[in-house]
Formats: C-alpha cells, structure tokens, sequence
C-alpha cells in the first residue's frame, strides 16, 4: 500500500455554544493512502459532514478538538488561513450536496469552473475560457463553447453538479471530497453524475476520494473501502464487498436495509374492473401562456399536461413517477383547479368539477386534501401543531373550536405523535414529525382523495420508511384513496396499486406494481428501473 | 432587458406629464396668488402683470400654455425676479446642487457599504454593535443640528475647513458630510443585512473551498448579490438627497436650487415652482429607472428576460 496522505489520530471534535459542548466527532483514526477511495456512510447527523468539513477548514462555528489530522504529515488543525487558502482547491477539493446553491449565480458557469485554477495561479487569464471550455468536455456537457459563457440559471440540476464536479478536479487534487453528490438529483441524473464520477475516479488513480452518503448502494462499485459511522465514532472500517457480504455493526446492517429495493415483496391491491371510479380524468390539456414582445407580441406556450386520461377507483393508490419537469406537478395543479386546465374533464364521484367557481370550487376542495413536498416550507411557524391540525375545520366550519380541538388531538393520535404536542411549534419537531402534522392536517377532513406530492423526498431513507408505513396504515383505517407523485420507483413501488409513468407531459405506460418491473416496455421506464443503484452480492442463503 | 429599459423610458414623459398637471393644479389650488404681497399693488400694475403672465385667460388655455413651456423647457420669467428667466435661475443654481449631491451619494454609497460589510463580518460583536449604533444617531439625528456641530468643531475650534460658502472647492466638504450623514447609515443598515443574507449562502462556502481568498470572495461573490437592496434604495435615496439638500444649502449659504425650490413656493412664483419642480421630478424619475434597470442587471436571470 502507498503512503497515507491523510491520517487521523484518535480526532475529537465538540461544537461550542453558549458555554455548552455538543460533541459531534469522537475518536476519529483513520488513514487514506494516495489514489485510496474511500466510501463515508452513516446515519444523517452522524458526524460525516463535520469530519468532511474539518478537512476543509470550512466549520464557521466555535469548535474545541481534540487530537490530530496530518496531511501529508502536517497537522492541519493547526493550518493558518493563508495555509488553508493554498491546500483548498489545490490540494483537497471538494464537491457539495446542492447543485442549485452551490454555484454563484451572477458569476458566468466556464469562472466559476476555472476559478480554482485561476486563485491558484495555475493559469493565465488569456487561456481561462479555453480551460474551461475543456473542462465541460471533460464532464460531458455539450457545447462547452457556448455554455462557458452562461450563467448557473441556463443549467439543470445534474448539468450544475458536472460543472461543481469539473471545479473540483481542475487542479488535479490528491483528495477529493464529495459530499452527497447525488442526493439532491433524480434518479436518471444520479446515475449520470455517478458515472461521471466514477469515470473521474477511474482516470486519477493516483489521487484519493471520499464520498459521503448515507445510500450504500451507490458506494459499491464507486469505492474499495467503506467507512460506517454512528454518533460521532466510526463502528466499521472495512472493504466494501467484504462489508456489504457480510456487515458487522447493527448500523451497517439497517444501512443495509434501508436500501431501496426492487426485489422486497410488495403486496397491492388488486381493483376490480369494475370497481366505480372516485376520480376520473379525461384528456386534460394544461397549457402556460408567456406572452413578450414590445410592439409585437409574441406568445409562447408550454404544454406542460398533454392530452392525459386515467382514473382512480374507490381504495386505490395510483402513484405517479416522473423525473422533474415532467408535469406531474402540473396535473396535481390541474386536479385541484389550482391552475385550471385548458381543456377536459375531471369527474369526482361521477360530478364534473370543471370549471367550478367560488364556493361550490371550495366545497369540493374539502374532498380533495394535498400534502407537499417539503415539511419545512409548508407549515406555519407562528402556529401550534395542534392548531395547525384543527384549521381546516375551522376553515369549512365543520364544527366549535372545542370539537376542533378534540379532533386535532384525535389526529395527532392517528398520526403516531403525542396528543399533548398540541402546543409545540413546528420547529420544535423533526422532519418526518413535520410531515406527520401535514398529513394529519390534510386528512383532518376526511377527505376522499389524498394527493400527495413527492411526500418523502425530502427526507432521509429511514424516516422516509416511517412515512410510508404511516401512510400504508391510514390507509387501512380510513380507506383512502390516493395519488402519490415521486420520482423514486423504489418508493412508488411499495406503496401504490398501480404505476402510471409521465414523461414531458404524456403518460407512457401504465401497470399494476406487481408487473410493473417485468412488462414495463416503454423505453423510458426501463431506463428509470436501469437507473436505480442496486447491491450486487451473492447472498449466502444458510446465512454463513 | 433592452425591451424593458425601453418600455421604462417610454413611460417616463409620461409620468412626467402626469407631475406637471398634478403640479398645476395644486398650485392653483393653493390659496394666495403671486402678486398678493404686503403692499398693496394699484390694480392696473396687477392687471398688467396678469397679462404677462398669462393669468388673465381661463384656466384650461393656462393649462395648455404650461404643458407648451414643459415640452419647450421654456418656463418664462420668474414672478418674484422678473428680469430673470426660470431657466437662467436653474442653470445657475442647478450645477452648485448637483455638484454636493453627487458628492454626498458617493460619501452614503462608499461609507454605507464599508459600514454594512464590516458589520456583516463580525456579526453580534462589538464591530457590529459599534456600527449599528452609529446607524441609529446617523439616521435620528437632524441635518440642522449635525450640520451646526460640523460647523462648530471642523470650522470654528480646529479651524480645518471653511463653516460656509460656496467659492473654493473645499468648502463642499462638510455640507456635503452633513447631507451624507443619514443616507450613509441608512445604506449601512442595508448592506449589513444584505451581506449577513450572503454570506449564508451555499455557494460562498463552495467559493472557499476553491481556495479564494476572503477578499475575493467578498468582491466577486458577495457584493454583486448583497448590494441589491441598497441599489434597490439608491432611487429614493438619491430623490432625497436633491430635495433634502435644501436644509443644507441653508446651513452653508450655497446658492443652490433648493432654496430656489422653496422660495419659489412660498412667493407663489408659479413659473419657479413648475421649472424647479419639473427639474426634480426628472431626476427622481431618471434615478428610479437607473436603480430599477441596474438592479435587474445584477441578476443574470432577469438580465435576459423580456418581462
């Protein structure tokens, strides 16, 4: 084995506030050679960006730690910001989770791609274009030439991350680090950006790489060694299909787990043929109109929902998967008559609710209950949780604020969280407890339709597992019927009946989930299924 | 962008039209004529000056008449300084105003964002706490008491520079402080929440981790974002230094157009009001659409919208 360029002894760290210690890091000793990649997996909050983070010189809060990291055998808890500014870029780079934030967006893509280069003094100004235009090339972004000189807005999600991908390797540095590169993308574009990774990986043998992620299934075939983490410490430090054959500490095995699988057993319900329909869609077209132009206008239109047709029975969950921009948010819209569509039908329980106005269009949103995406963004932050529950019923003044309040409390019930949170406020609660309160909120109506759009993309893989279960269980209870929108085929699988897959406005192909893997035969589903990562192991059936 | 900076510029007559007929109006409306002095005029010397002055025909052909002078940017004599035209009394006085207003813009937009960007870097410590404090006096703290106490220490006990005047270029300093003063916090206050907003994105961390140096950082990655509220408040800001500028122009005996402003309207002087009033109205206008057209060109995104 090469020499270590990156060793850790027996590293603490304890985050400083306000005369308390948090600590996030505990004991860390570890040691990577040169041209080494090394995988940084664990739990979210378990330290792996912290310690990503201290190699970087980049923790702004007040920190106390506590023994050594030695790059290239200088300790660089020690380094001054003039040392910093010389290894950042240079000698370790990094790439980070959001593609969207990470690019400075007045600041033309083909800079922000040599900028490194160009602090280092590794470059002229007069060959910075051609430079950058070579690092496109080099990330696979057509048209270098002309995307050089474009700005963050003009790229799409996995376009950015190439072009952070390309900052990070221009100064060929001896350590790479990549922070959850593909967490923020879907799942086409994941495998994209992995590959690309790879092939970065594969070039540069002689330079090390650590990728963090709490997903194992992206690390095997991407890294020779897999480091676990839990609560600051590191509990396994193994080879990766030495790992993944045969994993030792508990967090390995419910990382493990926690991988998406397509071959878990799934049990949907089979409708009957005839069983009546609750909503019922018929050639919904959705078109945007921009109009421009000084003294002519010009329109131009988007046709974000084409002629799409489908319905849902009575008990049924009809999961919708597309990549984003594919129009399932648009339809959600178009249901809902948040933005109406230009033509067609929907019939709910056999009544048209086309064109609907004023109170007749809110009564019916009573039967139509939605819960969003994101947790964080979609409540209130000045109300209690149990109040935010109870609205809706003030809303439609269903019943007294007394009954509301019992209700709520009912709800909270259902939902797994404690009645007596009533009070607390949605920052008092976790991610997955947040969605929590938004499904109560939606379902405090009862509703007959539960539109949910990606409801757990936000959240990590167990909480997610949670969510769904929550959801699989109301679902017995209240019988309800749902549309669940996501991109992930692997969540989408487990819970929904029945598969519908839109692509630029269209529906391609629509399957029952348990035929859905085997006689999908759109192209494009086939490569959304392609695209999941998967663990390959042969698994030891007598459990040796 | 060039459709909407086109589009702003043809609206821009408009609403300048929109100012003189508002203008117009009220100053008919106001009680009092130009002529209604202390001593009593004979009526045929009221008469006659009627006459010149276009006061004698009805209402709506006045009108007319004061929409051809705006067109024409000929607005006749004053009433009160009759053997001088508005437009000599702009041209004369209009440079001197300018002159300390652009230099009390400058003096608010250096010191402001130096301010705001010091504050901003050490967020809730004593630099911030010192900074803001100084905001607050800066922008509750009247011109006529800080031009005074300018006056009193820079002029009479250190003896530095002149108290008022306005011959030598050194006298434009302290008026030109004194204007600054409440605009310079103002922006300060600005930019220290735009650089805090900033400095938390995601993308200034991935700058660091290039290896940029601080400066650097603060210069190609922070500034161009976090000044945008201030470029934003660069229009009103600007408006106010013009009409502000007249306290200050007393203070200092500078023989500048806000005084001709005021005293215009005090006399009645309806050719006076209408040109200085004309004159301020388009700078107001023009600093607006400048600040709106610069801001949008901050952002790429809007940079090449049409809309």
């Amino acid at each position: 084995m090469s020499k270590p360029i990156l060793k850790i002894n027996n590293f603490s760290l304890a985050y400083q506030n306000l005369g308390q210690s948090f600590p996030a890091l505990k004991n860390i000793s570890l040691e990577i050679a040169s041209g080494e990649k090394v995988a940084l997996v664990g739990p979210s909050g378990c330290g792996k960006s912290t310690l990503a983070k201290m190699l970087m010189g980049l923790i702004q809060q007040q920190i106390k730690t506590d023994g050594q990291i030695l790059w290239n055998s200088e300790d660089l808890t020690k380094f001054s910001q003039r040392r910093w500014q010389e290894v950042r870029g240079k000698e370790i780079a990094m790439i980070f989770q959001d593609p969207l934030t990470s690019l400075t967006p007045h600041i033309q893509v083909g800079k922000t791609l040599t900028e490194s280069l160009k602090v280092h003094n590794l470059l002229g100004n007069e060959s910075r274009i051609n430079k950058a235009v070579t690092l496109l090339e080099e990330v696979q972004i057509p048209k270098a030439d002309q995307r050089a000189k474009q700005y963050p807005f003009e790229f799409s999600g996995g376009m950015r991350q190439r072009v952070m991908i390309g900052s990070a390797i221009s100064c060929k540095p001896q350590l790479l680090i990549a922070d959850e590169p593909s967490t923020a993308l879907d799942v086409i574009t994941q495998e994209h950006i992995l590959s690309l990774l790879r092939e970065v990986a594969d070039h540069a043998t002689e330079h090390a790489m650590i990728l963090i992620t709490h997903d194992l299934a992206i690390v095997d075939g991407l890294c020779d060694r897999v480091i676990v983490m839990e609560q600051g410490e590191i509990v396994e430090d193994r080879a990766t299909k030495e790992l993944i054959r045969d994993p030792q500490a508990d967090t390995t095995k419910q990382l493990l787990a926690a991988v998406p699988s397509l071959n878990t057993p799934i049990f949907p319900k089979e409708m009957a043929k005839d069983a009546p329909s609750l909503l019922k869609v018929e050639n919904i077209n959705l078109i945007y109109q921009s109009s421009s132009g000084l003294f002519k206008k010009r329109t131009e239109s988007t046709h974000a929902v084409k002629d799409v047709s489908f319905d849902v029975k009575k008990g049924e969950i009809l999961g919708l998967v597309g990549q984003s921009g594919s129009g399932k948010s648009s339809l959600l819209r178009a249901i809902l008559q948040l933005k109406p569509a230009t033509s067609g039908h929907i019939f709910l329980d056999g009544k048209d609710i086309m064109g609907l106005t004023g109170e007749d269009l809110r009564q019916t949103r009573q039967t139509m209950q939605l819960v969003f995406q994101d947790p964080q963004a979609s409540l209130n932050e000045r109300m209690t949780i149990g109040d935010a529950i109870a609205e809706p019923l003030l809303n439609f003044k269903v019943c007294s604020k007394e009954e509301a309040k019992e209700r709520s409390r009912e709800m909270l019930k259902q939902v797994a969280l404690d009645p007596n949170w009533y009070y607390r406020y949605p920052h008092q609660l976790s991610g997955g407890q947040r969605q929590r309160v938004c499904i109560a909120k939606a379902l405090i109506l009862k509703p007959q339709i539960l539109l949910c759009d990606e409801p757990v993309s936000a959240l990590d893989v167990h909480v997610q597992d949670e969510i769904l279960k929550l959801l699989e269980e109301l679902r017995e209870t209240y019988g309800l019927t749902m549309i669940f929108i996501t991109h992930d085929l692997t969540v989408v699988r487990r819970i929904a009946d029945r598969i519908m897959i839109m692509k630029t406005g269209e529906i391609v192909e629509t399957l029952g989930a348990k035929e859905f893997l085997e006689k999908a035969t759109h192209p494009y589903s086939k490569q959304l299924i392609h695209a999941i990562p998967q663990i390959e192991v042969e698994i030891n059936k007598d459990g040796n | 962008m060039l459709q909407i900076a086109l589009r702003r510029i043809a609206l821009a007559p408009i609403t300048l039209f929109v100012l003189v007929s508002f203008t117009f109006l009220m100053i008919r409306l106001a009680p009092g004529g130009p002529f209604d002095g202390e001593r009593e005029l004979p009526p045929e010397v009221i008469e006659a000056l009627n006459e010149q002055f276009y006061l004698d025909k009805p209402l709506p052909k006045q009108y007319l008449n004061t929409l051809k002078q705006a067109i024409t940017f000929d607005f006749g004599s004053s009433m009160k300084h009759r053997d001088r035209t508005v437009r000599e009394i702009i041209r004369e006085h209009l440079p001197n105003s300018i002159k300390l207003g652009a230099l009390a813009i400058s003096i608010a937009i250096c010191v402001g964002l130096v301010a705001g960007m010091t504050a901003a870097l050490n967020a809730n410590k004593f630099g911030d706490w010192g900074t803001m404090l100084i905001c607050v006096i800066g922008i509750s703290l009247p011109t006529f008491v800080f031009g005074p106490i300018l006056q009193l220490i820079f002029g009479m006990k250190l003896k530095w520079l002149p108290i008022a005047g306005f011959e030598t270029p050194n006298q434009i300093i302290l008026p030109a402080i004194t204007l600054a003063l409440p605009f310079s916090a103002r922006i300060a206050r600005l930019a220290r929440t735009g650089f805090l907003e900033v400095l938390k994105e995601d993308y200034v961390m991935s700058a660091k981790a290039r290896g940029s140096s601080m400066a650097r950082i603060l210069i190609q990655h922070v500034l161009p974002a976090a000044v945008r509220p201030v470029v934003s408040y660069l229009g009103p800001a600007i408006a106010g230094i013009v009409t502000g500028s007249l306290v200050v122009e007393m203070i200092f005996l500078i023989p500048g157009l806000g005084r001709e402003f005021v005293e215009g309207a005090l006399n009645r002087d309806y050719p006076l009001i209408m040109g200085t009033t004309f004159v301020y109205g388009s700078f107001i206008i023009c600093s607006n659409l400048t600040a709106d057209l610069l801001n949008r060109w901050l952002d790429p995104q809007s940079r090449g919208a049409e809309e």
